[in-house]
């Protein structure tokens, strides 16, 4: 059995080419909490767009910030925290609509906006925090609760 | 052992006029500049039809999938398109759960995928005909 009530913290830079340390300790954890390959692809997704936009946007590819992520693990859930500097992020502006959505009612496939919908439709809950200067995005996955829905 | 990400390469080659793109490694925020760069490029020179081998490919997010939404509709406005084959299981399932495959044709092969290029060239020589 995985043991529980672990935490466990990754900081990078604000540079691109780092996203893919922090794939690796997510998918690690989630393997390991008990997560299988796809919720854990699930998660990582999540994880690697949230850290995509803080760099892209609150950033703005600047690569002196830090991101910090942390993982908590209690019972079935895992709960990642991702804080990070920059630009405040408002997410009441932005708009989450399905690729497919968008693309039958345009008859367009435009990018943009993907990666939230990809947070927001991996991830059983999301919410959004500013401590001080700092934007934190919380994301929560319960473990078996994908294999359900199947 | 679990296996580490590799960086990303493209491979290019031609088939009837066709490109096809063979991915490997991880696309990325980072490595989809590289992608981006080089569909620029294709399509400037007056490539429009393209197959993207995605058997090696190990991770995409939302930026690699936005360099394909980028460059479709330029396809297909000249008679060609962006299509995918031998998406890995995990890839696979991404595919299916974000919707992609109703907006991208999938094939399980690049000899699929070609084959129908071929058949809308045969519809269009038919039309012409008629």
């Amino acid at each position: 059995m995985p043991k529980r009530g672990e935490n466990k913290e990754l900081k990078i830079d604000s540079r691109l080419e780092n996203l893919h340390k922090v794939r690796e300790f997510i998918r690690k954890n989630a393997i390991k909490f008990g997560f299988d390959e796809i919720e854990a692809e699930k998660i990582v997704l999540a994880v690697d767009e949230v850290c995509t936009n803080s760099i892209k946007h609150s950033y703005r590819n600047k690569p002196d910030g830090e991101i910090k992520i942390e993982v908590k693990e209690e019972k079935d859930k895992f709960v990642i925290i991702i804080s990070y500097g920059g630009l405040p992020f408002d997410p009441s502006k932005v708009k989450i609509e399905s690729p497919v959505e968008k693309f039958k009612r345009t008859g367009k496939v435009k990018r943009g906006k993907l990666g939230m919908f990809i947070v927001h439709s991996f991830m059983d809950d999301v919410k959004y925090e500013s401590k001080g200067d700092e934007n934190v995005v919380v994301l929560i996955k319960f473990l078996g609760r994908d294999e359900k829905r199947r | 052992m679990r296996k580490r990400e590799k960086n990303f390469d493209v491979l290019v080659s031609d088939k009837n006029s066709i490109k096809i793109l063979k991915l490997k490694g991880y696309l990325d925020a980072y490595t989809s500049l590289q992608l981006e760069q080089m569909f620029r490029d294709l399509i400037n020179s007056g490539n429009f039809k393209f197959v993207v081998n995605m058997k090696d490919l190990s991770y995409i997010s939302s930026a690699g999938f936005g360099v394909f939404m980028a460059f479709v509709d330029e396809t297909r406005k000249n008679k060609g398109d962006i299509k995918f084959s031998c998406l890995s299981e995990k890839i696979d399932e991404i595919f299916d759960l974000l919707g992609f495959k109703h907006i991208f044709e999938v094939y399980k092969s690049d000899e699929e995928a070609i084959k129908s290029f071929e058949k809308v060239r045969s519809r269009d020589a038919k039309k012409r005909r008629k």
